[in-house]
């Protein structure tokens, strides 16, 4: 080992990151090169307060009860009995609101366990958003796991709606978003978990005859995610239920269940991945 | 059939998340502090790490480290932003200069005489200070080696990159810190001059190798 030797692995000999025998022999060439020594000597001392001034730190309380807050919304979300602390009975006027629309509207289909794209949908006048029909014959949950659905039967109005990228009604994060959407009567929570990547940018209303459908509109990392949240008819529940995901017009296309039936289709140009990752809550298939 | 996840299982996987990985949430956090420049930040950094390790607890093998797999959790999703141009995230700004500038400045690095007082005029808010004003790589790896104790193939897992580019990113780094320390003590006048001034050799591609010295002694003992 010689001077240059030293200097440019010191650090490994100071983090003891050098075998026994490389020890030795840096600190033999140390012990007889009155330069290397004083180097060494620098580099140890510095080493040592630079560590002791990089002190560890306590997460503030706020930010634990933070981190368990979203935790356990990660787990109301897929576990049936926590979906409860929703307003109940007016989730279930809804969904028999949004089911009875539905069929009024004729947007409803009996393929068992099958979506099917509605084609030329009236315009609201609120923006061309798509009516995600479920089968009710049997409906999205069967007993039988006739998932996945093909994502050739899904939607190219949910990504016709993407595209078009409509105004939002509300603009703000999940607080301001929830309390827009209770006032107009839907007690829904946002699907996705808002955190440092992902956040929420607002929400649409979008009405078909009686069957409303939500829009949200989420940024991921600079890119923008469209998330329909529709309601699956019955009373299944749906929680963590992942019905189809896949490529499709060249967007990546996720639906998953939350909650006994409410059912969210995610679309977005972010890898299937990616997209999949953002579903709060374990997933079963 | 289809509803294979019920309370008991999500149950179960919450003490278990609460016990092998909530337990760190001080250290993720001191970590993230230091990473991102700002508490808003951190906190954010911090509830994304747990948030994203629960949703992947699955994954986690149970009793191997899981306190470097959520150091892997944090370090990939703060250097994924930093490398990714987005606009909000405050301390995201000025990376690319930082970047721009390192190579000049470890290449001017100073070897200080401890005897020059420079090391006695250590102070914490400077420490910081320098820390946080090196570029994302270098003060991840310093952060990992220096507040965590991490070592350098852990640093490596954790950031996904050989080991020798860790020993180049902690030794550029070290170097940057103790240049920017000693600028900071020239200007409150402190110091008087300098003593020892020396440039540092790495590898073109920034990895200090090891294997290569160690290659060249196993070829020379055989000799």
């Amino acid at each position: 080992m010689n001077c240059r030797d030293v200097q440019k692995f010191i650090y490994v000999y100071l983090d003891e990151e050098f075998d026994k025998r490389e020890s030795l022999e840096f600190e033999t060439h140390v012990a007889h090169c009155a330069g290397c020594r004083n180097l060494v000597r620098f580099e140890e001392h510095f080493r040592v307060r630079l560590r002791n001034h990089l002190r560890p730190t306590t997460a503030p309380d706020s930010l634990r009860q933070k981190i368990c807050g979203a935790l356990d919304k990660s787990q109301t979300i897929s576990e049936p009995s926590r979906v409860a602390a929703l307003p109940h009975r007016r989730l279930n006027y809804r969904s028999a609101a949004w089911l009875g629309g539905s069929l009024a509207a004729g947007l409803l289909f009996t393929t068992f366990g099958g979506w099917q794209q509605v084609a030329n949908l009236p315009e609201s006048g609120e923006g061309n958003v798509a009516i995600l029909g479920a089968g009710i014959g049997g409906g999205f949950v069967s007993a039988n796991d006739s998932f996945p659905i093909p994502i050739e039967q899904t939607t190219d109005t949910a990504i016709t709606t993407h595209q078009g990228n409509p105004p939002l009604d509300v603009q703000g994060n999940e607080d301001t978003v929830q309390r827009y959407l209770s006032s107009k009567e839907f007690p829904l929570r946002p699907p996705l978990v808002e955190t440092f990547e992902t956040r929420l940018l607002g929400a649409r209303v979008v009405q078909f005859g009686a069957s409303p459908v939500i829009l949200y509109t989420y940024d991921h990392g600079g890119r923008r995610i469209s998330a329909l949240q529709y309601m699956a008819p019955g009373s299944f529940p749906v929680d963590g239920k992942l019905f189809n995901h896949g490529q499709h017009q060249g967007y990546n296309l996720v639906s998953f269940g939350q909650g006994e039936s409410t059912v969210t289709t995610l679309v977005s140009e972010l890898p299937q991945k990616e997209l999949q990752r953002l579903i709060p809550g374990p997933i079963s298939r | 059939m289809g509803f294979s996840f019920g309370k008991f299982r999500v149950g179960k996987a919450r003490t278990r998340f609460e016990e092998e990985a909530l337990v760190h949430m001080d250290a993720i956090y001191g970590s993230a502090l230091y990473l991102t420049r700002n508490e808003r930040d951190a906190e954010d950094l911090t509830q994304e790490t747990f948030l994203k390790a629960f949703r992947h607890f699955d994954k986690y093998e149970q009793g191997t480290n899981c306190r470097a797999w959520l150091f892997r959790i944090m370090t990939n999703t703060f250097l994924n932003k930093t490398r990714r141009p987005v606009r909000e995230m405050s301390f995201l700004e000025e990376v690319d200069t930082h970047d721009r500038d390192s190579g000049a400045s470890e290449h001017s690095a100073h070897l200080l005489d401890p005897e020059a007082g420079f090391l006695s005029r250590m102070f914490g808010d400077q420490v910081r200070q320098a820390l946080e004003s090196l570029p994302p790589d270098f003060r991840t790896a310093v952060v990992l080696a220096d507040l965590q104790d991490f070592s350098y193939k852990e640093i490596a897992d954790i950031m996904d990159c050989p080991v020798g580019t860790v020993m180049s990113r902690i030794f550029r780094g070290r170097r940057l810190l103790q240049k920017q320390l000693f600028d900071y003590a020239q200007q409150q006048g402190v110091i008087t001059g300098s003593i020892s001034i020396e440039s540092q050799e790495t590898k073109a591609d920034g990895a200090i190798s090891l294997s290569e010295y160690r290659q060249k002694k196993t070829a020379s003992h055989g000799a």
